[in-house]
């Protein structure tokens, strides 16, 4: 016997596969019906349908600092994440709750602090 | 005072350890004095021994490990009877004995004697240890030592032959232990004499595989056909301090193990399982002799003819009764003797002749009659001639095991007419027949320390042979109560 | 305070304050190191700093001596934590002390080496205290991200970089194993919370026979990697050879100890009642691992190579308590870790203290040390003895105590097989010690000594491996007291 939450499991997978797999099969049917014509062309066939060509093979590499950078913004990210729930109800906290704040975000500058140090931030 | 023959050795290789680099020769003086001393006190305990008083005397003991929530405790806990009396006395005879045959070694020094002393530390712990966690922890101490000192001051393949003797211990050991665990958990104890008093009924594997699990480091030990191949090995290989310590008291610890543990800890198992041990015992006299009569290596001969000769111990054993039992506790201190002074008597020919090779030496008598001479008694004395020691054993280990095991102890008898043979012919072999030109410049045993050596021993083995009752009184107290076992029960 | 479901949290932070101690001792480490010029400091004050917050750290923990605690529902302060805390920080200690000379030479970014060996430190505390699935998972991800990174610190050896790799893909594996099968955990036990797990699966409402039985597969695929059990060890020899040594020697001892005290924590606790699934995996797992990790030991060698795989051989042994857990095994478990710690400790300074001055790790290069430096071949002879399972050292002893108590769970045949294993084991142990007592010295035969540091870390060892074996009591008194509060 599978208890309830299982069974929503299985719903929420279900549409999670039809999502994708309708327009597919709506599309193929309207093909097959001669209800839209096919007229295939190389732009058509590209990765991203966007108009603009893709340059490159797609296991290009990227210069690591990009990852330097990226791993700086989540710092920032992960600030807003948290800070901005405790702003929305700060005016209902204790009083700890700003020193608990201040802890958190002197950590970070601290984290901030070390990168630029060590030179994380400059493009070099 | 048991516990300080069990200190003084460990003591001296401490000492030794800490000699200063040039002043490395006195190492000999130091493990001459500290196993002198050892002697002294194993003479003492063995002539204020009481054989009239039951139980262990000199006795020392206090907790060890004592884990609270475990429910068993180990001891240190440590006594004589009398079938350990004569075993230390033994032990603290041949000690100086191998000390001395070594004082020319020049290679190491200090460690060469810290190791001798380390091994008969260990070897008196499986002597005097009744606690079955201490036995095997002695038991395994004795490896370390041995190990060292043939890999290093052994000739040959010696690493080979050194690692071959740890790996056999080691694997029979293993099987050992777990026997041992699985007897203790059951009684909740690792005392000797508890689990002799009340013997396991019913363990978490069958008794008769835990008997057999205790058995096979013993008959590795022993050694026994099959498992004896380590033997050979390690003698040819080891120094000749090594080999006479080896032959004569660590082969003993196999023995020694049987009669203090398997039997009276598992009597049932060996009574069920007496005719295995005796055909195992018949077999491995016959293959021990006429292997050893087909020997050319003097070092090899002597180390089959132990296999052969501790067949006769294990016979004795089967046996199962008072008198075959006191004739393997006898056995077993005799062929120490012998056997320790055969081996000094070849390092002593090897030293001279720079071979082994019994086919290469001739007429020797001549050049070294002293030498001659005793090697002759040695041998008489290890084919069982009536008058020196090892008729006596011999002669006892037949007669109490005859009724119960004809068939081994007649393969037994055949194996002396052997051992008659191989001795014989050896002997005539090197020191009699014409005198080879190539040994002209030989000289006689010339030292004080060979002397002593040599002297030494063969009084103990003549005196024996004419008074037993020295070495019998107190190895007939010690066998009494496993033999009662016996007796009483089954 | 309460939590969302409202129940009431205990929210005092001093019950943490080791961690806490640990992480700020961390983050000044790595700001000293970082503004060494501005504040005109020498190299040698990281350690010190490092050392100083892991005193202070050690003695927070120990004023939680028979307390029973918890931090707001998800770290428990018992006295199996403080045990825990106590055996990592001291190991964290004797690795510094031992190694600050390799450090410095031959380790890059050094604010980084220390800060990080806290961090970790840290993750293995609360992956002993932890009573909360997620906690759990999220102790170990710290304990192991800062041991990624720490075993590619090693300069100018290109090994290390590829043993992190390795290390990080296969952990990376590993951990989303056991993250899957937590979750199935979860789906059965209907919480986080070791406790309410505990209560779903015993008192038998839980159908889920299957999902149970998945979940346990994948959490013990997880934990075997964290553990180098067989077969999810490949990654042990390479990790252990590429690391710094002074990681290895941590690798071994704290990552190894404390996901046993996670296996012990699971499996005493919300795992007991579903024994009967996972008892057979378990004892498959031991036997596996002894066997092979003992017998590949023989063919190595590199001395690095061959303790990892000694190491492999020695998780066999303690998985065995796990298969037949109770409070006599556990407290002989944690026996056996700590006599295991201190005995590969001292072979790990020994051989730290050899390569500060040879720079070499085969076997072959231990040749005659027996007669240049005695001292340390004596010290590496004890721990290697000690590994084997000689008298009179730490493995004797706590090997005994801990085969008993599994021949009093019943499993003998692990027995027999675990002492048959041991017994190849000092075979190659053997082939070390022969190497420096047997055979001659290469090249320059001159006697040389250890720095004071060297000497203080070998000699501690040392002593211990001893005083282990020879005067336990207190060992196991401790180790009683500490897996008390799991079986009650």
């Amino acid at each position: 016997m599978i208890p309830d939450e299982f069974g929503r499991v299985v719903i929420l997978l279900g549409v999670a596969l039809a999502f994708p797999a309708l327009p597919l099969l709506v599309s193929y049917l309207l093909y097959l019906f001669h209800i839209r014509p096919e007229r295939p062309d190389p732009i058509k066939h590209e990765t991203y349908e966007c108009g603009v060509i893709a340059e490159g093979g797609s296991w290009g590499q990227f210069n690591a600092r990009y990852y330097l950078f990226a791993l700086g913004f989540v710092i920032f990210d992960v600030e807003v994440v948290f800070l901005y729930p405790w702003a929305v109800i700060h005016a209902d906290l204790a009083a700890t709750a700003l020193v608990k704040a201040a802890i958190f975000i002197g950590i970070l500058a601290f984290g901030l602090a070390y990168a630029w140090k060590r030179g994380a931030l400059e493009w070099r | 005072m048991v516990t300080l023959f069990l200190l003084l050795p460990l003591a001296g290789a401490l000492l030794a350890l800490f000699l200063p680099r040039e002043r490395e020769l006195d190492a000999r003086w130091i493990a001459l004095l500290f196993s002198g001393l050892a002697f002294a006190v194993s003479i003492v305990i063995f002539v204020t021994f009481d054989p009239d008083q039951n139980g262990y005397q000199f006795v020392d003991q206090f907790t060890w490990i004592n884990p609270s929530g475990a429910g068993f405790e180990v001891q240190y806990f440590v006594g004589v009877d009398g079938l350990s009396a004569p075993m230390v006395l033994l032990l603290g005879l041949l000690s100086v004995v191998a000390v001395l045959v070594s004082f020319n070694i020049d290679e190491r020094v200090k460690e060469y004697f810290a190791y001798l002393l380390l091994l008969e530390t260990a070897v008196a712990g499986v002597f005097l240890s009744l606690d079955l966690i201490q036995f095997f922890l002695f038991w395994e101490l004795e490896l370390l030592p041995m190990y060292m000192l043939i890999s290093i001051w052994g000739s040959g393949r010696n690493r080979y032959s050194a690692m071959k003797f740890l790996i056999y211990t080691l694997a029979g050991s293993a099987f050992m232990l777990v026997g041992f665990l699985v007897i203790g958990v059951d009684a909740g104890t690792f005392e000797i004499s508890a689990l002799t008093e009340m013997p396991p009924q019913d363990a978490l594997i069958p008794l008769s595989l835990v008997f057999w699990a205790i058995m096979i480091a013993f008959l590795v030990k022993l050694p026994v056909f099959p498992v004896h191949t380590w033997l050979p090995d390690a003698h040819t290989d080891a120094p000749t301090a090594v080999s006479v310590m080896l032959a004569g008291v660590l082969l003993k610890m196999g023995g020694y193990g049987i009669l203090r543990i398997a039997l009276p800890i598992l009597p049932e198992q060996a009574h069920d399982f007496r005719f295995v041990l005796a055909a195992i015992a018949g077999f491995s006299v016959l293959y021990g002799a006429v292997i050893t009569l087909q020997q050319r290596d003097l070092k090899r001969l002597i180390a089959y003819s132990s296999v052969s000769h501790m067949g006769y111990v294990l016979l004795g054993i089967a046996a199962l009764g008072a008198v075959g039992l006191s004739g393997a506790a006898l056995q077993m201190f005799t062929h120490g003797t012998i056997t320790g002074l055969l081996f000094v008597m070849v390092g002593l020919i090897y030293e001279r002749t720079h071979t082994r090779d019994i086919t290469s030496m001739s007429g020797l008598m001549h050049r070294m009659p002293l030498i001659g001479t005793v090697m002759l008694i040695a041998g008489l004395a290890s084919l069982g001639l009536p008058g020196l020691s090892g008729f006596v054993a011999e002669l006892t280990i037949f007669l109490g095991a005859f009724d119960a095991h004809p068939a081994a102890t007649i393969a037994g008898i055949f194996g002396v007419v052997l051992a008659a043979g191989y001795i014989l012919w050896m002997v005539q072999r090197i020191f009699h027949g014409p005198a080879d030109e190539k040994w002209a410049d030989l000289k006689d045993a010339n030292c004080w320390w060979e002397h002593v050596a040599m002297g030494s021993l063969v009084v103990v083995i003549v005196a024996i042979g004419i008074f037993p009752g020295i070495i019998t009184d107190s190895i007939e107290s010690g066998i009494a109560p496993i033999a009662q076992i016996f007796e009483a029960n089954l | 305070m309460t939590d969302l479901l409202g129940n009431d949290l205990n929210l005092q932070y001093e019950l943490l304050g080791p961690e806490i101690a640990l992480v700020i001792t961390a983050a000044l480490v790595l700001f000293a190191d970082a503004f060494r010029r501005e504040l005109k400091i020498g190299q040698s004050a990281i350690p010190a700093i490092s050392i100083l917050g892991l005193v202070v750290a050690l003695l927070l923990s120990l004023l939680w001596i028979d307390e029973n605690k918890d931090f707001a529902r998800l770290v428990t302060i018992d006295n199996f934590t403080t045990f825990f805390r106590v055996l990592f920080i001291a190991v964290t200690v004797v690795v510094i002390i031992g190694s600050h000379e390799y450090i410095e030479r031959r380790v890059s970014h050094l604010g980084e080496f220390y800060s990080l060996l806290l961090l970790s430190t840290v993750g293995a505390m609360l992956m002993a205290g932890a009573r909360d699935l997620l906690t759990a998972y999220l102790a170990i991800e710290v304990m192991s991200f800062s041991l990624y990174i720490l075993v590619s610190l090693a300069k100018s050896d290109t090994r290390s970089g590829e043993a992190s790799l390795k290390y990080v893909l296969l952990g990376g594996v590993a951990s989303a194993m056991l993250l899957y099968g937590l979750s199935f955990l979860y789906g059965v036990g209907g919480s986080t919370q070791y406790t309410e797990i505990a209560a779903a699966l015993s008192d038998g409402t839980s159908t889920l026979e299957l999902p149970l039985l998945l979940g346990l597969a994948l959490i013990i695929a997880g934990l075997g990697f964290k553990a180098s059990a067989v077969p999810f060890h490949m990654w042990t020899p390479d990790a252990y050879e590429g690391a710094p040594i002074p990681i290895t020697a941590y690798l071994s001892a704290t990552s190894k100890a404390a996901t046993f005290a996670l296996l012990l924590r699971w499996f005493a606790g919300p795992l007991l009642p579903a024994i009967d699934s996972w008892q057979w995996m378990i004892s498959v797992l031991a036997v596996l691992t002894m066997v092979i990790g003992n017998l590949v030991a023989l063919q190595q060698s590199n001395i690095k190579r061959l303790l990892a795989y000694s190491s492999i051989g020695q998780v066999g042994f303690m998985l065995m308590a796990i298969v037949t857990i109770s409070d006599q095994t556990g407290s002989a478990l944690l026996l056996h870790l700590s006599g295991y710690i201190i005995t590969n400790l001292a072979v790990f300074m020994g051989v730290i203290a050899f390569y500060n001055r040879t720079g070499r790790e085969e076997i072959v290069a231990f040749r005659g040390l027996a007669q240049t430096n005695p001292y340390l071949a004596l010290v590496i002879t004890a721990g290697l003895f000690s590994l084997a399972g000689m008298p009179l050292l730490a493995g004797f002893l706590t090997k005994f105590i801990l085969f008993q108590s599994v021949v009093s769970g019943g499993y003998t045949w692990l027995v027999v097989t675990a002492l048959l294993a041991s017994t190849v084991s000092l075979y190659y142990y053997l082939q070390v010690i022969r190497q420096m007592y047997m055979y001659q010295p290469e090249g320059d035969a001159s006697r040389w000594r250890l720095s004071p540091t060297g000497y203080l870390a070998t000699g501690a060892m040392l002593v211990g491996v001893v005083w282990v074996g020879v005067y336990a009591a207190p060992f196991y008194t401790a180790a009683d007291r500490a897996i008390a509060p799991l079986f009650t």
